[in-house]
């Protein structure tokens, strides 16, 4: 599962019992981060900066880490970096997903495999990436995918300023990182898409009929179809930068008003 | 998954309601039965209920090939309604979630029970609704709704209030003997008739709910004493 770089040998020196001891110690405290994911939070970004963080201090080595999600929408899918642990890392996602279309992370999400490297500026597999994020003084790379049964579903990705920071060891635990946090993030993505669909179903039915009395409004002023007074409708959103239920609002408000107005009239 | 074209008309029009470039509500619901498929491979469909303002939306999508028949296992989820900043009390949100083997959704609604932390509101039921909701291809009653809110808006326009709107509606509705949504369409399709053409805007619609003495028209109900 994981990738061995063939340009850069890695020479990985025996573990202590110490650090093993303290690797050990640090995966399971990142793992119980990601047991306690989010209590009474729905938001997540904040979910994954959390799982960014825990990969951090999972991973021996870690100077920061991101999460990225394979998202689709209307134009179809794509990956987007959606956390980050550390600044320096939003910038590296900048550069790979922004800039360059080009990274580590693509590369594991792509192939849904774990890839390292330990001396990017001089890696042939992103002759682009490689080098720019050498300049920021970042060196060493590792990513996961975040892999369910038959599908995957982003990746984490680990950096560290260092040359040579994670070997096999920092691989095995990152998978095991992994492994949990896949589900983890997934789920809160099934929760996050039902929320979405409730604020946008309810958002939506709670502005149509005042939409709908606008319509009506324009059409009993000027003849038009319906099609012709929500197009006026949303010129009017578009030209004033105004969402459109609040345009419908205000014609029907000042509508109501003067008919009020003539009324007290006579 | 399968949108009936009365639903997806629906969802549309509610999309352009939203006003949120990008926003596809198709897409939402897409994407989250294809995030449940993922969970849970026997996932089948779902039926989504939501009410606010008085406006209901009740619709059933399951996946290709899935037959209602096939229903082992349900989760119904009640999500917080206060996410959307409604500020209906009578507002209400549910999914039910449909598999076909039996305790599918047990790992999945640990997890989601778990995820929704501290919201109370949030409320997971496990295999009580192993049945479709009945009619889930009845159109949903929002075109109805928005031919109403449309006609009053056309009487809003002739110098009614929105009391005095709805009031005429309802009385154009017993006057005729027919129901609020029959009332507006023939409040609307008036807009259309030919007599209208060639006058100035403001000459076409006179104000019939309030004019001084005309004859009843279909859509002038009798005076309310």
């Amino acid at each position: 599962m994981t990738e061995f770089d063939d340009e850069i040998t890695v020479v990985a020196p025996a573990l202590s019992f110490e650090q093993e001891r303290a690797d050990d110690l640090d995966l399971r405290a990142g793992l119980a981060g990601l047991a306690g994911l989010v209590p009474g939070s729905l938001d997540l970004q904040e979910l994954l900066t959390r799982v960014a963080s825990f990969a951090t201090r999972a991973i021996p080595g870690a100077d920061g880490a991101g999460v990225t999600l394979l998202r689709a929408d209307r134009e179809g899918t794509k990956i987007e970096a959606l956390a980050a642990s550390a600044p320096f890392v939003r910038d590296i996602d900048e550069i790979q997903y922004v800039v360059l279309n080009e990274g580590p992370c693509i590369t594991a999400t792509l192939d849904r495999r774990t890839v390292r490297s330990g001396s990017l500026g001089g890696d042939r597999q992103w002759p682009r990436f490689g080098p720019r994020v050498s300049r920021l003084g970042v060196h060493s790379a590792l990513s996961l995918p975040l892999l369910l049964p038959d599908q995957v579903v982003g990746a984490i990705n680990v950096y560290a300023h260092g040359k040579d920071v994670f070997d096999d060891h920092a691989a095995e635990l990152g998978e095991l990182f992994a492994a949990p946090a896949a589900v983890a993030v997934h789920n809160a993505q099934v929760l996050t898409q039902a929320l979405n669909l409730t604020i946008q179903l309810q958002t939506a039915l709670s502005s149509r009929p005042v939409i709908d009395q606008a319509i009506g409004l324009l059409r009993g002023r000027t003849g038009a179809t319906a099609e012709e007074a929500f197009a006026r409708l949303r010129a009017i959103s578009q030209h004033e930068n105004v969402k459109l239920a609040v345009v419908a609002q205000r014609i029907v408000d000042e509508a109501v008003r003067r008919a009020r107005a003539r009324s007290h009239q006579t | 998954m399968d949108i009936s074209t009365a639903w997806a008309a629906d969802l549309a029009a509610l999309t352009e309601s939203l006003d949120e470039p990008g926003t596809d509500i198709s897409q939402t619901l897409r994407q989250l039965a294809a995030d449940t498929k993922t969970a849970v491979h026997s996932y089948l469909g779902l039926s989504a209920m939501f009410s606010v303002g008085g406006r209901r939306l009740e619709f059933t999508a399951l996946e290709e090939d899935a037959e209602p028949e096939e229903i082992r296992a349900s989760l119904r989820i009640s999500l917080p309604t206060n996410v959307s900043g409604t500020e209906d009390p009578a507002a209400t949100a549910s999914l039910i979630l449909f598999a076909a083997t039996p305790g599918a959704f047990l790992d999945l609604a640990t997890d989601l029970s778990w995820l929704a932390g501290s919201l109370d509101t949030a409320a997971f039921v496990l295999d009580e609704d192993l049945t479709v909701p009945p009619d889930p291809d009845t159109p949903s009653g929002l075109k109805a709704l928005s031919t109403v809110d449309q006609a009053i808006g056309v009487l809003i326009s002739q110098g009614n209030t929105l009391e005095q709107a709805h009031q005429h509606l309802d009385l154009l509705a017993a006057y005729t003997s027919v129901d609020r949504p029959t009332a507006a369409e023939t409040i609307l399709a008036e807009l259309d008739l030919p007599s209208t053409t060639g006058l100035r805007s403001d000459e076409r619609r006179p104000p019939r709910a309030h004019g001084p003495d005309r004859g009843p028209t279909p859509t002038q109900p009798p005076r309310d004493p």
